[in-house]
């Protein structure tokens, strides 16, 4: 190949000015904060309204004397409801701190953000649509399965209802360009239905790309679904591509819609990635249907992420995953069965004869279960590693029993290392994450930073088993976002993750306990955060 | 279906001219081929490069990371070349006010002197404002020299860095690039 070096026509002006910038070469798709504007004005009204009601009610407990009592009172049966309930210790205690700080209206901010009380509608619809799906679908007979397997299957099917499966091929896609183009090319065989949910879902070549594949498909009949959720995508999808979306007959959804008004529900947001192609193909993973998850945006250098793909049963714990977000977003109940049938329908599965032995675990965290599964079932996966525990995330904030795992399975020589991103893209989250992380190096773990590089996988390798999805280490995927991941013990999809992890470990920094060298002020600024570091 | 949607990427970049061949040689390398190339409406010193690679390119993601830390390694070069000398600037601007001040107060003082220790006392602040003119002057150089130095080693560490990233973008390519080039940008 030789290099085309023509040299064209430059119209230079003398007369211009110097350019302002700094660098020497600028990517002109290289932009940040993208569409935040819309879910940062949306916070704004929200929290001003807040503060309108917090103002209103502090006046009217300066005024009559024995209502300041009552608050008082009020503010102290409101701790020790706090005290009694299931959120986790930390998350008790800045509520508790919050509570006493904010006195008057401490008990009022806290029971208008209580989940159990401005919540319980959804957690009963969904809850009406968990019932009218369970047992859908059956899974497989897995026989002897190692210990930690074993306890995940019957933990999710406990907790969840999704089941394991066999009979299922996988292919690991160490970055989200080759991931895409695989799917793109999938979807484009798609005879059924596909069905996505993201999110984010930003226009851009990426989309333009999906979107030509998808209206071809739906114009041949095949069923095509969308959902995305409103916040990840805010200002990043235009009325005008959805209403020609939905021209061309694809079905598009937003998951909760963003209102200005303070809701504890806008909160709680639909984090999953997963595509399904006639229930028998599934990926799944970090990527977002996003620029920058290829690479042909820049956002905070480059965008490191991963993705799988199922081929055979697996696929069908998908389409489950989708359908219950499906009833749940739409409000109008269905029948699965004619998308979860269909798998068995298809008389040609060349996978079946090709899948390995392995165990294939879909599964969906959020809201609707009681249960912190995410945080479950990486405390069961960290628990049962022996030799070596990986895990790449983008942000590191995890509660104490996954600290505290982590530091006693170093301590006991497993070999554990933690790979973040050497760029952040929410400084102070990053602040918070390599603080976490710098403290677990005292204990043993190594914790690496890719250089020039924003880390999106969320994944953890042992030598048992990975866990590969749309979870981060974080309090917010633990407990507050709708989340799904696949649990395998197969071995093609953690040779695929191993070699990720060890092309990636060269190309990143380990970072040594620096606690000492770090300023008064990061300190300090790191000890303040941590105090909403269960919000983040 | 439009094709051209899977068969080309694209790649707009802003480029400052001084060093746009040895960028447009460090992208063909990177796999890119120049489509257009043009002026700046508002900037002299800038070029607008247009550029399109093949969607399927054997090792795209190495090639994209490469890329990655070419254009960082580039910008981080001509950031510390424009912090040569700014911390010598600032403390040599420091310096000189305060001698300024106290040769001008020094100067005040034996002007209006009511008795000799006053003219004394002027002299003596003259002087050492003549002092801190010295140390402003001494201050200045070391910090230069220091910047320098630091940049030199940050500009060779980065130069090698960058003729690394592009034999190895070559060795994924096909496309050769001399040594001269892949480091003329930097410099």
């Amino acid at each position: 190949m030789n290099i085309e070096n023509r040299t064209l026509k430059r119209q230079r002006n003398s007369y211009l000015p110097k350019s302002p910038y700094d660098d020497i070469v600028r990517i002109k798709t290289e932009r940040k904060g993208m569409g935040k504007l819309k879910g940062m004005l949306i916070l704004f009204v929200a929290l001003l309204q807040l503060c309108v009601l917090a103002t209103l009610h502090t006046l009217v407990a300066v005024a009559f004397q024995s209502y300041l009592i009552i608050s008082v009172v009020l503010d102290v049966f409101t701790c020790l409801y706090i005290l009694g309930s299931s959120k986790n210790g930390r998350s008790k205690a800045v509520w508790i701190m919050l509570v006493l700080l904010l006195f008057p209206v401490g008990f009022l901010i806290y029971f208008l953000s209580d989940e159990n009380i401005f919540f319980r509608g959804s957690r009963r619809r969904y809850a009406a649509v968990l019932r009218s799906s369970q047992g859908l679908v059956s899974g497989c007979e897995c026989g002897a399965l190692p210990p930690v397997t074993a306890q995940a299957c019957s933990y999710l099917k406990n907790v969840t209802g999704y089941v394991p499966y066999k009979n299922t091929r996988s292919k690991y896609f160490p970055s989200g360009a080759q991931a895409f183009d695989d799917m793109i090319a999938r979807c484009a065989e798609a005879e059924k239905f596909i069905f996505i949910e993201y999110f984010t879902v930003a226009e851009g070549v990426l989309f333009e790309r999906m979107l030509e594949v998808l209206k071809d498909r739906a114009a041949a009949g095949v069923d095509v679904r969308i959902i995305y959720d409103d916040m990840g995508s805010s200002g990043r999808i235009s009325h005008e591509l959805k209403k020609q979306a939905r021209a061309a007959g694809i079905k598009i959804y937003a998951f909760n819609r963003l209102v200005p008004l303070y809701k504890i529900g806008m909160n709680y947001r639909d984090h999953r990635k997963i595509t399904v192609v006639d229930g028998v193909t599934a990926y799944t993973g970090g990527i977002n249907i996003a620029d920058e998850y290829v690479n042909e945006k820049r956002m905070y250098g480059y965008w490191k992420d991963n993705a799988v793909r199922v081929d055979g049963d697996a696929a069908q714990g998908f389409v489950l995953m989708f359908l219950r977000q499906w009833e749940f977003v739409t409000k109008r109940p269905f029948d699965y069965a004619p998308f979860l049938n269909y798998h068995d329908s298809v008389k040609k599965c060349p996978e079946r004869e090709e899948s390995g032995q392995g165990v294939f675990l879909p599964f969906a965290a959020g809201l609707e279960y009681r249960d912190p599964v995410v945080r479950d079932m990486y405390a069961n996966v960290i628990s049962h590693a022996n030799e070596k525990l990986y895990i790449m995330t983008p942000y590191f904030v995890p509660d104490e029993t996954i600290t505290d795992l982590l530091a006693s399975k170093a301590r006991s020589g497993v070999d554990v290392r933690i790979v973040l991103p050497g760029v952040p893209d929410k400084k102070y989250v990053y602040l918070i994450s390599l603080d976490n992380a710098d403290k677990l190096t005292k204990s043993g773990v190594k914790v690496y930073t890719m250089s020039d590089a924003f880390v999106h996988t969320k994944s953890v390798l042992t030598e048992n088993c990975a866990v590969i999805g749309s979870a981060n280490f974080d309090l917010r995927s633990f407990f507050q976002q709708y989340e799904n991941a696949l649990y395998t013990d197969d071995k093609s999809a953690m040779e695929g993750l191993a070699l990720d992890f060890e092309a990636t470990f060269p190309e990143c920094i380990q970072r040594q306990y620096m606690r000492a060298r770090s300023g008064v002020l990061r300190s300090l600024l790191t000890a303040l955060l941590q105090i909403f570091a269960p919000m983040m | 279906m439009r094709e051209e949607l899977f068969t080309y990427d694209n790649l707009a970049v802003a480029v400052k001219a001084d060093a746009a061949d040895e960028i447009k040689t460090a992208y063909c390398t990177l796999g890119w081929r120049l489509e257009d190339e043009y002026g700046d409406d508002s900037y002299g010193d800038i070029i607008h490069m247009d550029f399109v690679r093949p969607h399927f390119i054997r090792g795209k993601d190495r090639l994209q990371l490469l890329q990655v830390r070419y254009e960082v390694a580039l910008n981080f070069i001509a950031r510390a070349h424009r912090r040569v000398g700014a911390c010598a600037a600032a403390v040599a601007a420091l310096l000189i006010i305060v001698g300024l001040s106290l040769a001008g107060f020094g100067a005040y003082c034996i002007v209006s002197a009511p008795s000799p220790v006053f003219v004394g006392g002027g002299i003596a602040l003259a002087v050492a404002g003549a002092a801190f003119f010295a140390i402003a002057a001494y201050a200045g150089r070391t910090l230069l020299a220091r910047d320098r130095a630091r940049c030199a080693s940050i500009t060779a560490i980065l130069s090698e860095n960058i003729s690394a990233i592009l034999s190895e973008a070559a060795h994924i390519t096909g496309v050769q690039v001399s040594a001269d080039e892949s480091s003329g940008a930097a410099q």
